[in-house]
């Protein structure tokens, strides 16, 4: 009969895998493309879903395992279809997808246990590069529940799940993870974070969203259909008003074809990274000051970047990096944190997994101040303020600098020249020409749309400004530079993102890619740099309080994507995607971020300054104390329940010890208390004695009563406490055994 | 599938271990007749799945080091863990078995003899008890453990017999200290005389498969190995007494004719010579009895087979032994100096069979 049970088994081990692992993994392999699907193409899924049906088809038996040449076929038609589909980038999507591609068709010729185990473990591999796009704690938790479903796979298997339901299955999968936990986090906490091994290069094509390079109008319009998260600030002190927040990213001077991007001029500004001391230094503060702008506690505030693949940055004017590496990113190479001429933040390296630093908003500086007083006096009421950013936002022009920034095509856009050189008759004072040209976007009928119509690259500031006039910020904001640079005034395209979503519960600003924006910063003569925000004269909802609002009429707010946000109208919702928003940033504060600084500080705290040397020790000590603390743990689990057991059984296993002690032949596990009589005798105890051990044992064992009978109960106890005494009395000799 | 090959006792220990390994595994573990798996007596060691898990782990620990993905790294110490708290799982649903020898029944050499074990849990010292809950995260406790003798000395995996206690989780029933399963295992006898059996394997990759806990048993197992019977002509047969020459004999064996009375049936006799009718009328069970069964009694006499091997010699002997015992002819043997008076029965006949076995160290009573 024992043997029987077995035969599955061992059956399993001469031909063909073993039919409890089956479903387990094929739910690897739905779990594993679900994880990929975004980013994986389509007719991949596709032939994955054809995979799964074929091989549960062969599972109920009505279907038979592919001959070779079917699999030759599948394995040739899917690497074609991979060749082109991927066009000859190597990327980290197609590296998955390729690698997902081999993996389903492992499952089709998954005939032996050997096979199958080699695809648990291509499972156990596939599951946590799903970490590489996305590392939130709702990915964290599908992956490890997908590979607890591996890890029965694995069980089945190997047989260890005979007789067993599938609710069975799953707690004993996750009862092992359950004990693996704890080992887990120390070696989390403890495990020495390197530096990468070696550089791999980790391109990607969709994984990350985000503003690109160059500026073309319907290019921001794009990215605002996209909820997905830029990056979260946590100011120490109150967040300042929406309004005010312009994250500042990317400078582009130079306007051709219709299209803004970065001269190499640009770029050499935007290389020439330093360090925030370097840069104040230049700025013409001496030491005294920058030590006092970097340790002023007022407005510090903290940026988690997510990953977007790019080395730059979002910061508001005039505030100073403070962070000289980024945080989560624990190589000495991969974050140093710098910023440009023009102020904006750069890293030594695009940033390819969750990352945060720190910045300061420098104290007031006067000279801004000043200039903010005489923009004032062109302000005309009812249109957004132009703003001085003061000397932190620029580098002071030269005849070079001057030429770049107003660089125009040599023709084009006929109209918007006239019309600027005409407005530029009207005023002599710069400011007051700027104003003149917001009241103009505001009183002629602009249209502020995340719809607008498609326009000629060579003749879109033209055919916008006097045709269209629809358009999203990028349109307003291309528009304005051109016209000022028309007009004789320095300008510049800034991109980045404006605003924010507020977490009340977290008390963190969210940054989404709907966010995104573009802006003006031009140079008057006299004051310096300021901004130009032409669409807060459209539209000023835009900026007061962000898109949605902007564009609720039009209802065009993420209409091409189904997600939480959308519906963040209905509160209650709101208030569920805020909870999860605030778990996710708490999540990557203090997990994902934990890098290499961190780690370093938390383990000198309780071991005073460590090297990574120590850390070493450290780790391998925890690591191995925490392995056998668990071992332990394991092996003392069921003497815990044995002593939480009822006390007669204790009395009686103390009892069966001290005659084992004594040489005894109490190994037969099912002796009854009339036996111990005897078996006590033989030990050398007196006989009285003994029979009334093992007759006040055999009362207190088989005659139980129901423990509700108050007075009997206390007679058990009095019976009890006599048996004790009794065996206190008991003396044993050592005797030879019989056996 | 049981028993998919029977272990060779022939086969010994030699292959297996070289001498140096055994001889410290002969150390470590010496023969008892009762052994309880435990700390002291339990090897663990990956198997080839755990040695590419185990490089699976160190793979995605690179790639979260060197992408500098936290999550990633998370999941490389995740599948570290799992592999040592396999380790433990492992452990404990093997600890606490205890396997004993119980007897084994004699078999003619070439034939399977069967020994027969007793499994049983023994967890009061250790771990477990009326909880019901063994290893951990499961209900189960010495789920999938094989045990039996390698059988032959290129695979160890594969050829073992299964054996196992049942979950007391699924039975329903109360755990109780120790539940007692005995398991029979069939072991090829190629010798005459008293074999020792090898060292028995009980081994389990429970539950994952990736670590294999084993340990080598030696329960000082004995197996009484009869001769193979070969049918030999006697030296002089017609001097004998019952005179008969081959082809009489099998006649005689086919036909037992001259139904000569009934008498109660004892177990272990043939089914075919039942009177069933009776047992219809009286519900009791007898044997018919033929008139050539209460003929004289044969001497079957080591002498008649003087002048060949010992071991053929024994053989010849044992056939003959076994013929008489078919045609129901009281028999004695004499063996050298030692000698069985006659009779008949089971008890009877596996008297000789023992001692032909085990001559030539009969104490000698004639």
């Amino acid at each position: 009969m024992l043997e029987r049970r077995f035969s599955t088994a061992s059956r399993a081990d001469a031909a063909g895998i073993n039919p409890q692992g089956i479903p387990w993994l094929l739910l690897s392999l739905a779990l594993a493309a679900l994880l990929h699907i975004q980013h994986t193409p389509i007719w991949l899924n596709i032939a994955l879903s054809g995979i799964l049906l074929w091989r549960i088809m062969v599972f109920r038996g009505r279907f038979r395992l592919p001959q070779l040449w079917v699999k030759v076929i599948l394995l040739l038609l899917g690497i074609t279809l991979f060749i082109v589909s991927a066009r000859g980038q190597f990327t980290i999507e197609n590296a998955v997808g390729f690698f997902l591609l081999t993996y389903g068709l492992k499952l089709l010729e998954t005939g032996s246990t050997r096979d199958a185990y080699l695809f648990v473990f291509m499972t156990l591999f596939l599951m946590p590069l799903g970490f590489l796009f996305d590392q939130s704690i709702f990915t964290t938790l599908f992956v490890f529940i997908s590979l607890g479903f591996a890890f029965i796979a694995l069980m089945g298997i190997n047989g260890a799940l005979e007789r067993t339901s599938y609710f069975g299955a799953v707690k004993r999968a996750f009862g092992l993870f359950a004990w693996a936990l704890p080992i887990l986090v120390v070696a989390y906490i403890v495990f020495p974070r390197l530096g990468p091994i070696w550089s791999m290069p980790l391109n990607s094509t969709s994984a990350f969203t985000g503003l690109s390079e160059s500026m073309m109008p319907g290019q921001v319009s794009n990215l605002a259909q996209s909820s997905e998260r830029a990056f979260r600030a946590d100011f120490d002190g109150p967040p300042p008003p929406s309004p005010t927040l312009y994250w500042r990213a990317l400078a582009m001077d130079l306007f051709t074809a219709g299209q803004w991007s970065r001269s190499s001029q640009q770029r050499g500004i935007d290389e020439s990274r330093m360090l925030p001391q370097t840069r104040l230094r230049r700025l013409g503060l001496d030491d005294q000051a920058i030590e006092a702008a970097l340790s002023s506690p007022e407005f510090g505030y903290e940026i988690l970047l997510d990953a977007h693949n790019r080395d730059w940055g979002f910061s508001l004017n005039a505030s100073i990096p403070t962070s000289r590496q980024l945080s989560g990113q624990s190589s000495n190479r991969g974050g140093a944190v710098l910023q440009t001429l023009d102020g904006l933040i750069r890293f030594a390296r695009p940033v390819k997994s969750p990352a945060a630093y720190r910045l300061q908003s420098l104290p007031f500086d006067e000279a801004a101040v000043e200039a903010q007083g005489r923009l004032q006096a062109a302000h005309i009421p009812g249109l957004p303020q132009v703003i001085a950013l003061g000397a932190t936002a620029g580098l002071e022009l030269n005849d070079f600098h001057r030429r770049r920034l107003l660089q125009l095509p040599a023709d084009g856009n006929p109209q918007t020249r006239a019309f600027a050189a005409e407005l530029r008759e009207k005023h002599e004072d710069q400011a007051a020409f700027i104003y003149d040209l917001l009241n103009h976007f505001r009183n002629e009928p602009y249209t502020y749309t995340l719809n607008p119509p498609v326009l000629e690259p060579d003749s879109n500031v033209d055919d916008f400004l006097f045709g269209a006039r629809r358009g999203f910020c990028e349109h307003f904001a291309s528009a304005t530079a051109v016209i000022l640079r028309a007009a004789g005034i320095p300008a510049r395209i800034m991109t980045g993102y404006q605003g924010g979503e507020f977490n009340s519960t977290g008390g963190f600003l969210v940054v989404r890619q709907y966010d995104a924006h573009a802006w003006v910063e031009a140079w008057l003569e006299g004051i310096g740099w300021v901004r130009v925000d032409p669409t807060a004269a459209v539209s000023p909802l835009r900026i007061e309080s962000g898109l949605r609002s902007a564009v609720a009429e039009e209802g065009s707010f993420l209409s091409n994507e189904l997600s939480l946000s959308r519906f963040s109208g209905i509160s209650a919702l709101n208030w569920v995607s805020m909870r999860l928003e605030y778990t996710n940033y708490l999540w990557q504060k203090w997990v994902i971020n934990y890098d290499q600084k961190t780690q370093q500080n938390l383990l000198s705290a309780f071991f005073g300054d460590v090297d990574i040397k120590q850390v070493g020790f450290i780790a391998t000590g925890a690591i191995a104390g925490m392995i056998i603390l668990i071992g332990l743990m394991q092996l003392f689990r069921g003497r815990r329940h044995l002593r939480a057991q009822d006390p007669v059984v204790r009395v009686y296993d103390r009892l069966l010890r001290r005659l084992r002690r004594a040489g005894a032949d109490v190994s037969s596990s099912a002796i009854t208390p009339r036996q111990l009589c005897g078996i006590m005798q033989s030990a050398g105890a007196d006989p009285q004695t003994a029979l009334a051990i093992s007759q006040r044992l055999e009362r207190l064992l088989y005659a139980r009563r129901p423990q509700a009978d108050e007075a009997r109960a206390r007679a058990q106890v009095n019976e009890l406490r006599q048996l004790r005494g009794l065996l206190r009395k008991l003396t044993l000799q050592k005797t030879s055994t019989p056996n | 599938m049981q028993g998919s090959a029977p272990a060779e006792l022939d086969s010994q220990r030699t292959g297996y271990f070289s001498s140096v390994v055994q001889r410290w595994v002969s150390r470590r573990l010496p023969p008892q007749s009762r052994i309880r798996l435990g700390h002291k007596n339990v090897f663990i060691l990956p198997t080839r799945w755990g040695l590419m898990f185990l490089m699976t782990v160190v793979l995605v620990l690179i790639a979260g080091i060197n992408y500098q993905n936290s999550m990633i790294l998370a999941t490389a110490f995740l599948f570290f863990a799992v592999f040592v708290v396999h380790i433990h799982m492992s452990f404990n649903n093997f600890a606490g078995l205890t396997v004993a020898f119980h007897d084994a029944e004699p078999a003619h050499a070439g034939e399977e003899a069967l020994v027969n074990l007793t499994v049983c849990s023994t967890r009061a010292a250790g771990t477990d008890s009326g909880s019901g809950r063994g290893t951990p995260a499961t209900g189960d406790r010495h789920v999938a453990i094989q045990l039996g003798w390698p059988a032959s000395t290129a695979s160890i995996r594969y050829q073992l017999i299964h054996t196992g206690l049942p979950s007391t989780d699924q039975a329903g029933e109360p755990g109780s200290e120790s539940e007692l399963q005995s398991t029979t295992l069939p072991i090829k006898c190629l010798r005459r005389g008293i074999q020792r059996a090898p060292r028995l394997l009980a081994t389990s990759v429970y539950p994952l498969g990736l670590v294999r806990v084993w340990s080598w048993l030696d329960l000082d197992i004995e197996v009484l190995v009869y001769p193979r019977p070969i049918h030999g002509e006697a030296n002089g047969a017609d001097a004998e007494s019952e005179g008969d020459s081959q082809p009489d004999r099998k006649l005689r064996q086919q036909q037992p004719v001259d139904f000569d009375g009934l008498r109660n049936y004892e177990l272990g006799e043939s089914r075919s010579r039942i009177a069933w009718k009776k047992y219809a009328q009286q519900g009791v069970l007898y044997t018919k009895l033929f008139s050539s069964e209460s003929a004289d009694p044969v001497w079957i006499d080591q002498a008649a087979y003087a002048g060949r091997d010992v071991e053929l010699q024994m053989s010849n002997l044992c056939a003959e032994v076994l013929m008489r015992d078919q045609g129901h002819q009281p028999y004695g043997l004499r063996l050298g100096k030692w000698k069985l008076a006659p009779g008949l029965g089971p008890q009877h006949r596996q008297e000789a069979l023992e001692a032909l076995a085990r001559y030539p160290e009969l104490t000698p009573n004639a």
